[in-house]
């Protein structure tokens, strides 16, 4: 893994913040289990959920925790399957095709973090087919921040946990220092399918330095769905 | 990261030393072949192992249609006997039988161990037929049975462990080679995790009658439906584990949970933990608190300063409990051991107090301040199977791994026990200290008697004890003493119950006067109670209703004094006695 490449301009800065928040663990997803600190991966749909536009990606340098680690415990009822284009289409042609939840529950556990805030610090990278410069997106991105703008409501790792977000304060990062081990770097999609990269993280003074690309893992397989 | 720990304490000397896609099970039977390749069966089960004796051997996760373990596997696979009698289970029980002959002949093609065709030649000639005749007719069809050859148990043979291994990783691998998210390094990745943790080792609950219902095996990795995994990805697909890792992981976990040293089991869920480095700690200390080790560890932490020492050393702790055949980790824990011993101090330190029975400070273990959450059942001196605080268990030992508090329903939860049962003892007051020295309340609480403490609600529980002693002493066979009867409103009213308690101690400190017996007791009491109203009486006096943190300091005021008194009472006791012995000793002496 290199280190980040040197960037012209200092770093986009947001201060995300929420009750709850839960960055589940690849290992432990049918009962989630959330990585200590938002992923940057988590990061990057923050700051896409304020301002995105195919001109540009967002690359997560550092990630400061503002809050300590805190965790809850949460058991719901959910669902085992998910709803396909091809089932709905099924549905809406067939009146007489029903989804009976009772039949298709799951019950699963949460553990997940409470109380979070971060302090994002992210660099604008112009793809091949921008027009603009990249000043142009950077003060775009500034002015939604500064009216609390945002194409979607940002969320903490899983849509149910919506995240207040604003300009950088002066909050101090906690003080902590420890190996968080392997996390999810980013998600990359070509020909329908997905690929993991992962870094291995460490908290040092409550700041995770983020590099600027991961190590690649396998491809997924095709998705199932409800049928 | 919890694998990767788990992986780090398979590689040391106190993780498992099984093989690979081994799992220790209980054999029922042994198929022991001669050199003249004639079997016997012979039956494991003794007074001590109803089951047959544990044994470490080839297993892989089973569930569902058929899949022949090499050499050791179910009466069903190895003798085709069926589940019950009827066709269906008849036919089953044949394709599981031809299963497992053909990964033993598989065995026997792969390598030139000698003892395969022995095994082969056994059961091609037909001869296990003539040994599962011998059987019971009350053998189930789930019993284990494993062959041997000579003296020697086949499956232990390194050709034999050789080809299991190449079996499991045809089986649970992907196919697909990549970076392990555990280890890092590039292998074959698996599609699913080779083992499950045995349905006995993570508790799931008691039935009615107070028994431990059964469990089912439960998988640590598992996404078996659309809505679990990424994208409706199922299986290990966006967890790249290698096979290394995943057996390893699952080996160690079972290991650990096996092993009682290790583990802490509740009604529904497991407390297992494991050191980085094999070393001098126990967290069971909170179970059994022995005085010796618990004045160690206090030493320890109060005697070390920051930086002059290293200790590199790491505690691991999972807790675990299972939602049918899926393990839920309900904490994580991965702290330095210096860390870990401090919190462990701090709990003894928050929650040690004095004990009416015997002298000093104690500590309680956490199974008794769990069943104090209970109801007291008065005439059968004992709480209540059954009656306490559900999940109060888990968030206790949560309190004491983690330097938090305990849970906020604990207080209310107890005040209302105390003030309808009456019952306090070492385990109640020591919750009650041990809620009150952490936050919220964050007090500075004593933990034994504190006489320069001047706050009323403290000092009213002292008056209490005081008030109890004196009836009990005036009145030694009274039926119901005013703690029975007046404890509850104590607690919330001490103005009005002192006004009513005084009038009655005046007339039982009359009547200890008047007795030449009892005078010297009756005005030490009298002193005693002046002693602790008098300079309550020259401020404000006693409030008129007590809060939850009012009522708490009261329940340990009077538990303070009430132990204090009989501590002294045992020290008068055993100087009389020391002397009248001195007295003995000499009489002969002098009349010789």
């Amino acid at each position: 893994m290199s280190s980040h490449p040197y960037y012209p301009n200092s770093p986009l800065t947001v201060e995300v913040s929420g009750e709850f928040a839960c960055f589940t663990r690849p290992e432990l997803k049918a009962e989630r289990f959330s990585y200590e600190v938002m992923t940057p991966s988590a990061a990057r749909g923050v700051l896409e959920s304020i301002f995105w536009r195919p001109e540009f990606e967002y690359v997560i340098v550092k990630i400061e925790i503002l809050k300590p680690i805190a965790w809850f415990s949460i058991r719901r009822n959910e669902v085992k399957s998910l709803a396909s284009d091809e089932w709905i289409r099924r549905m809406m042609a067939d009146t007489s095709v029903r989804y009976d939840v009772e039949t298709d529950r799951d019950q699963r556990n949460t553990i997940a973090l409470r109380d979070v805030a971060y302090r994002i610090f992210a660099q604008v990278r112009l793809r091949p087919q921008a027009t603009g410069n990249e000043v142009k997106y950077r003060e775009q991105f500034r002015r939604r921040v500064d009216k609390g703008a945002c194409f979607s409501q940002p969320f903490l790792g899983t849509r149910e946990f919506s995240a207040r977000f604003g300009k950088a304060s002066r909050l101090e990062p906690i003080r902590e220092t420890r190996a968080l081990g392997p996390m999810l770097h980013s998600i990359h999609y070509q020909d329908g399918k997905e690929t993991y990269h992962w870094f291995m993280a460490e908290l040092s003074n409550g700041v995770l330095e983020v590099p600027p690309r991961g190590l690649e893992l396998p491809a997924a397989g095709p998705a199932g769905s409800r049928s | 990261m919890l694998i990767q720990r788990l992986v780090e304490h398979a590689a040391t000397t106190d993780g498992t030393a099984a093989p690979r896609y081994h799992r220790s099970r209980a054999v029922r039977w042994t198929v022991r072949i001669d050199e003249h390749g004639t079997g016997s069966l012979i039956d494991r089960a003794d007074s001590n192992n109803k089951a047959g004796a544990q044994e470490a051997t080839p297993y892989l996760t089973r569930t569902s249609g058929i899949a022949a373990m090499l050499l050791v596997d179910t009466l069903e696979y190895v003798f085709g006997i069926p589940k019950d009698e009827t066709d269906k289970a008849k036919k089953a029980a044949q394709r599981r039988n031809d299963a497992y002959l053909t990964m033993l002949h598989e065995w026997r093609d792969a390598t030139a161990d000698p003892v395969a065709a022995t095994v082969c030649d056994f059961f091609d000639a037909k001869r296990h037929i003539t040994l599962a005749a011998q059987l019971p007719a009350a053998a189930a069809a789930s019993e284990i049975v494993a062959i041997m050859v000579g003296n020697e148990f086949v499956h232990r043979r390194s050709s034999a462990i050789d080809h299991w291994s190449g079996v499991a990783r045809r089986r649970k691998g992907s196919g697909d080679e990549g970076i392990c998210l555990a280890c890092g390094s590039i292998g074959p990745l698996l599609k699913t995790v080779p083992d499950m943790v045995k349905s006995s080792l993570i508790p799931v609950g008691i039935d009615t009658s107070g028994r431990s219902k059964r469990g089912r095996d439960a998988a640590l990795i598992s996404v078996n439906t659309g809505a679990q995994g990424r994208g409706g990805v199922l299986q290990l697909a966006n967890t790249p584990l290698c096979e290394t890792c995943g057996s390893q992981a699952m080996a160690a976990l079972n290991h650990l949970l096996g092993n009682e040293r290790h583990r802490r089991r509740g009604d529904d869920s497991v407390l297992t933990w494991w050191l980085r480095e094999p070393a001098e700690f126990d967290l069971m200390v909170i179970d059994r608190p022995e005085l010796a080790d618990v004045k160690a560890l206090l030493n320890e932490v109060s005697n070390a300063r920051p930086g002059t020492s290293v200790d590199h050393n790491a505690f691991h702790a999972l807790t675990l409990s299972a939602n049918q055949s899926r393990i839920v980790v309900r904490d994580w824990m991965d702290i330095p051991v210096h860390d870990i011993r401090a919190r462990l101090a701090a709990w003894f330190n928050d929650h040690g107090s004095t004990d009416h029975w015997a002298d000093g400070v104690h500590y309680v273990p956490l199974w008794k301040l769990v069943r104090a959450s209970g109801r007291w059942n008065r005439s059968a001196q004992q709480y209540v199977p059954g009656s306490v605080a559900h999940g109060l268990e888990r968030d206790l030992l949560r309190a004491a791994l983690h330097g938090v508090p305990p849970p906020p329903h604990l207080v209310p939860r107890l005040l209302h026990r105390i003030r309808n049962d009456h019952h306090v003892d070492l385990p109640r007051v020591a919750l009650l200290r041990l809620a009150l020295t952490r936050p919220p309340y964050k007090e500075n609480v004593m933990s034994g008697l504190d006489e320069t403490e001047d706050d009323p609600a403290y000092v009213w529980g002292r008056i209490f004890a005081v008030l109890e002693a004196i009836q009990r002493r005036a009145l030694p066979d009274v039926n119901a003493t005013i703690r029975d009867r007046w404890f509850g409103l104590a607690m919330t009213q001490p103005g009005a119950t002192l006004c009513m308690l005084s009038r009655n101690a005046i007339g039982h400190i009359k009547k200890l006067v008047g007795k030449d017996e009892t005078r010297a007791a009756g005005r030490a009491l009298d002193a005693r109670l002046a002693d602790l109203i008098n300079p309550l009486n020259s401020k404000t006096g006693l409030p008129s209703h007590l809060d939850v943190r009012g009522q708490v300091r009261f329940i340990i005021g009077y538990n303070h004094q009430r132990s204090a008194d009989l501590s002294a009472a045992r020290a008068a006791n055993a100087a009389k006695k020391a002397k009248e012995g001195d007295g003995s000793a000499d009489g002969p002496s002098a009349d010789q």
